[in-house]
């Protein structure tokens, strides 16, 4: 029997395409295996949500989301479908995050809901210096690898801190997981960074909050989402959505 | 805790009188841990197709489509999704329902990959009542896959369709479809005096049909690799990640 599959990486853009990954904030784009990827995507109130797709056989793909929904929890699975064909795959990304949203919407957002870390521990930097910045992202993340937790930098008045706890609310921070992967912290927007941040991004860190205008792409779909209303939980849809949204479906 | 609904309870909702009508669904039975519902649905170019959507916790939902692509061929599973919220479950199952027209698209429609049954066994009666309880009951102890058609006015019951027209077929679990052309229509009830009209009828039945046909006109099926292109994508984001 012959593998029909084609490696993944060929046809890596027609998976996750230009739009898709703006409107859910694709980074860190992983090719695990000759038939599977992996990626962060905005991970709405969790800490860290992850998205994964894998050609199962022929062209058929599976696509599965999971979440880490405190910084200190493991990943866990949470929706997903199978025998997608390729060409819905991005369809059915969109869909899967969009019910990941939905179930996490009545939780508490992961700052509120984590548990302060005992014993709380922190260093800082003095500001204004590269080989500072780049010192204290090493550290962080070499003291997240090493002690498994993860840990949070953030500016203080002419200093730059880590330590194993987030800053008090209504500071922007930069959070770094045992597996090195970055995010940024605005508000309770989560953005899943791709590299570490450099120390032009510390500089922009002490912004409270951005106006809309600033806002990432996927921080506006987010705020979109949230004036769409409450979640009902059993609320079908109107005829006309429905219909729209079947229509290229079926006239493949 | 158990925060699960009875399945029962939101099937409107689930399987809203549209989506009945577009994927031709038939024959919704509800487990008696009102979890699980099974119905069966437009099977395209396959002998019968299945959906089912199976409630699991936190208000979530797995939905799926089985296939049996030969009148007694193994039931197979097609696709589906799992942790999908209520108001999702329509859409994912006309999604599911797509994958499957799309991963048979290449094959040969059922009628032509079928080998006869032999030896050829048939009876008739004029009642089509009288004829259809024969084939179920034929059906179910042969356990094979029987039909029935018109022929020079009486209902003929054997285990071969006729080579051409329309005519019923009966599982051995006592499913009826009315099969027209090339067209499936899963049925509900075994076919009665009224029924026995749609062998004879060359009018088209309903929305399934209709749809099916819409769908033809499209410029067939798509490549596995092929994008659909902007304006299509456009719409359906905003309908998935805006409908709370």
């Amino acid at each position: 029997m012959t593998d029909d599959r084609v490696p993944i990486e060929m046809i890596r853009d027609l998976l996750l395409p230009e739009p898709l990954r703006t409107e859910l904030g694709v980074t860190g784009i992983t090719i695990t295996s000759r038939h599977s990827l992996t990626c962060r995507i905005d991970p709405g109130n969790a800490f860290e949500r992850r998205a994964s797709i894998r050609n199962i056989i022929d062209t058929a793909f599976a696509v599965l989301v999971s979440e880490r929904y405190g910084p200190y929890d493991p990943i866990g699975y949470l929706c997903g479908s199978n025998q997608v064909p390729a060409a819905e795959v991005s369809f059915q990304l969109q869909a899967a995050s969009g019910w990941a949203c939905i179930f996490d919407e009545d939780r508490e957002h992961w700052y509120d809901a984590r548990k302060h870390r005992s014993p709380a521990w922190s260093t800082s930097l003095r500001a204004g210096k590269l080989a500072s910045a780049a010192e204290a992202v090493e550290g962080a993340a070499e003291r997240a690898r090493r002690l498994n937790v993860t840990h949070f930098m953030y500016t203080e008045p002419g200093a730059l801190v880590y330590g194993n706890n987030p800053p008090s609310p209504g500071t922007d921070f930069y959070s770094v997981t045992r597996d090195g992967d970055w995010s940024l912290h605005q508000g309770v927007a989560t953005y899943p960074q791709a590299d570490a941040p450099d120390a032009r991004s510390f500089a922009r860190l002490p912004g409270r909050s951005a106006s809309r205008s600033q806002m990432h792409p996927a921080r506006l779909a987010r705020a979109d989402r949230g004036a769409g209303g409450q979640v009902i939980a059993f609320q079908p849809r109107t005829g006309t959505p429905a219909s729209r949204a079947t229509a290229p479906r079926r006239r493949r | 805790m158990d925060d699960q609904v009875p399945i029962s309870l939101v099937c409107e909702d689930l399987l809203p009188r549209d989506l009945r009508a577009e994927l031709c669904i038939a024959g919704i039975a509800v487990d008696g841990g009102q979890q699980l519902v099974r119905f069966r649905i437009d099977p395209g170019g396959a002998f019968q197709r299945g959906g089912f959507v199976r409630s699991e916790s936190g208000a979530r939902f797995l939905v799926g489509v089985t296939e049996r692509y030969l009148p007694d061929g193994p039931r197979q599973r097609v696709g589906g999704s799992d942790g999908v919220p209520a108001g999702d479950v329509p859409d994912q199952l006309r999604a599911a329902s797509g994958w499957a027209y799309t991963w048979d698209r290449d094959r040969d429609h059922w009628r032509d990959a079928r080998a006869a049954e032999s030896p050829r066994w048939a009876g008739s009666s004029r009642d089509i009542t009288w004829a259809a309880r024969a084939a179920e009951d034929r059906a179910r102890h042969q356990h094979i896959t029987h039909y029935v058609y018109l022929r020079s006015g009486k209902f003929v019951y054997g285990n071969n369709p006729p080579p051409d027209g329309a005519f019923f077929s009966v599982t051995k679990i006592g499913d009826w479809s009315l099969h027209q052309g090339r067209e499936t229509y899963p049925l509900n009830t075994a076919p009665d005096t009224g029924s026995a009209a749609n062998l004879t009828s060359q009018r088209q039945l309903g929305p399934a049909r209709l749809a099916r046909l819409d769908q033809a006109a499209a410029e067939g099926v798509v490549l596995p690799f092929r994008t659909h292109d902007v304006p299509r994508r456009a719409a359906p984001p905003s309908t998935q990640r805006r409908h709370r």
